[in-house]
């Protein structure tokens, strides 16, 4: 039995359910690139679900020809959405910025483009046949940081307390601290999945994030770039004014990059309202393994009247 | 790997699979629960009054799990579930069928009854968040006003969700009363298997006596699978000083491979547990 088919189905279920219960799944093309020999699936146009958050409630669209209103000081609170739609964080075929698409160049050292390859990604340009894919999200192992940032970053919630602040996902449903106490990273740590992660500001609306710590195990994007544990990520929040931010995510791995470079580059955000109910998107393992066999006796049986 | 085999040797199936857990939680997964999130063993004094409408801060729970109470009695409905369900305090790891084995979500009450490895409130416009330490999840609880859904699963109306739908107000200054429907009924209730129906009611209350104290208790009221409500749990929380909840993720991927290699072959024996 092919083991790796959930990508295959991604697109897929992206298209059909796009607010069903195991939505890790739900990656949605963003006509980034395409795979091997294959056409670009096309962006399936709004349906009334991309409106409606997590109780079914209407999200109002942006007015038009509304002037924003100024940036707060220091306050990037709230719950911010990819500001073209949930479906444009998607980055099914890789970080935004770097989207595998065969035009798209990494500055790899010759050992990152070694790991690279031995990461068989499922969407995009150079992606692999579903039997062979390798993604560790495919199992619901958990997405880790950055990748939150780059695949599928939907709605997340800012929280601001004294000493930290903090990014609730809807993707996986986990959260991070970044802590803005004045601390330093750990001089001897685990790695972990989400790292180590410290902010300040670096003027009146500009948040910086910088996190270390990071456990290789996961890939940075969906298109499987790889890092080192020594990988350092940085993240510049920026509120161009109330409604829209901008989010920069820079990677620094020297080992495995010849220089940094932005997986995102002010990708903007739109601030939701305060009622707002972030969707619930929770990866089930055992849900995956039936839905990855599911699609593979699909596919198997396809094959066979070929 | 001497834990596990001394475990084996032991045939306890919850000891099996706590540790088991514990060794397929993050990376590397044992030694990042080693910070303890108990409060300070220093000399008790007494704590500052609790301030009024405020639950924010990082709270230690005493153990993993709740001390669960006898349920209600069971439907027939409520028998047939409870039936198919062999939790690792009855049967061998090998042989139970928690879905927290495969590390699916715990869900909507689960969650604060087992694994509890601490939490956290912040008290946000419009809505409570419960950060909660173990998979690193969260909880909104809504506190604007809204009611319930009334639709879930119907057709119009939200899908069930694994935490549900919550919505909380203050009974008074230093308790938080949260109803929450709408769950998924795949996940079990509790680590020991108790049923629940999509008709699944859940009240918690928090109940703040000082600085440091936090009550919680869980009433449960699920007609279709419990003959009448009952209260599943007291649980008290005391005030973290440390402030922070560790990363603590179930991998799939570890959790797999602990279960084919060492879990399965070692209990391949029938357990003296069962039903």
């Amino acid at each position: 039995m092919p083991k790796h088919f959930v990508v295959a189905a991604i697109t897929l279920a992206a298209l059909m359910f796009p607010m069903a219960r195991t939505t890790r799944a739900q990656t949605a093309a963003q006509g980034q690139g395409n795979a091997k020999g294959q056409a670009a699936p096309a962006i399936p146009p709004d349906d009334e679900s991309d409106h409606l958050d997590g109780w079914y409630r209407s999200v109002p669209k942006p007015a038009p020809n509304q002037k924003p209103g100024p940036a707060p000081v220091h306050d990037i609170s709230g719950t911010w959405e990819p500001a073209q739609g949930w479906r444009n964080g998607v980055q099914a075929f890789g970080a935004y910025n770097f989207p595998s698409d065969g035009k798209h160049t990494l500055p790899y050292t010759p050992a990152g483009e070694a790991a690279w390859k031995t990461h068989k990604y499922g969407d995009g340009f150079g992606s692999y046949p579903l039997e062979e894919v390798n993604d560790p999200f495919e199992m619901c192992d958990p997405i880790g940081f950055p990748r939150i940032d780059l695949h599928d970053l939907r709605a997340v919630q800012v929280v601001q307390t004294p000493e930290k602040v903090l990014m609730v996902y809807e993707n996986d449903q986990v959260w991070r601290d970044i802590w803005t106490d004045g601390r330093d990273f750990p001089k001897i740590y685990e790695p972990r999945w989400y790292g180590y992660s410290v902010g300040k500001w670096a003027d009146p609306t500009t948040f910086v994030v910088q996190t270390k710590g990071l456990d290789e195990r996961t890939w940075i994007d969906n298109a499987g770039r790889p890092h080192t544990k020594d990988l350092q990520v940085e993240e510049r929040f920026h509120r161009v004014n109330h409604d829209i931010m901008e989010l920069t995510v820079t990677i620094i791995d020297p080992a495995y990059y010849t220089k940094p470079w932005n997986a995102l580059d002010k990708y903007p955000l739109r601030l939701q309202s305060k009622s707002f109910d972030i969707r619930e998107m929770v990866c089930s393992a055992s849900e995956a393994a039936e839905y990855n066999k599911e699609i593979g006796d699909q596919a198997a049986e396809s094959k066979g009247k070929k | 790997m001497t834990p596990p085999v001394v475990e084996m040797q032991n045939r306890s199936g919850r000891a099996w699979l706590g540790l088991l857990l514990a060794l397929a939680l993050s990376s590397p997964a044992l030694a990042q629960t080693a910070r303890p999130a108990q409060p300070s063993a220093a000399p008790a004094k007494k704590a500052a009054p609790a301030p009024a409408r405020d639950l924010n801060g990082v709270w230690a729970t005493p153990a993993p799990d709740a001390k669960l109470n006898p349920t209600a009695p069971l439907t027939p409905y409520g028998k047939a579930q409870f039936a198919t369900h062999k939790s690792d305090w009855a049967y061998s790891v090998a042989a139970s069928n928690d879905p927290l084995k495969t590390c699916d979500p715990q869900g909507f009450p689960r969650n604060i009854l087992n694994e509890l490895r601490g939490i956290e409130f912040e008290q946000v416009p419009n809505k409570m968040l419960e950060l909660l330490q173990y998979q690193r999840t969260w909880r909104e609880i809504w506190t604007d006003g809204r009611q319930l859904p009334a639709n879930v699963g119907a057709e119009g109306g939200p899908d069930p969700r694994w935490y549900g739908f919550s919505a909380g107000k203050w009974d008074g200054d230093y308790t938080f009363v949260v109803n929450t429907f709408g769950t998924d009924d795949t996940p079990w209730l509790d680590r020991n298997g108790d049923p629940r129906s999509p008709d699944l009611k859940v009240e918690e209350r928090y109940a703040r006596s000082d600085h440091d104290t936090l009550e919680m208790t869980v009433k449960i009221d699920d007609p279709k699978v419990y003959t009448m409500p009952y209260e599943a749990a007291k649980v008290v929380y005391k005030w973290n000083p440390v402030q922070v909840l560790e990363e603590q993720l179930c991998v799939p991927s570890v959790m797999a491979n602990y279960l084919k290699l060492i879990s399965n072959p070692a209990d391949s024996t029938p357990s003296q547990g069962g039903k």
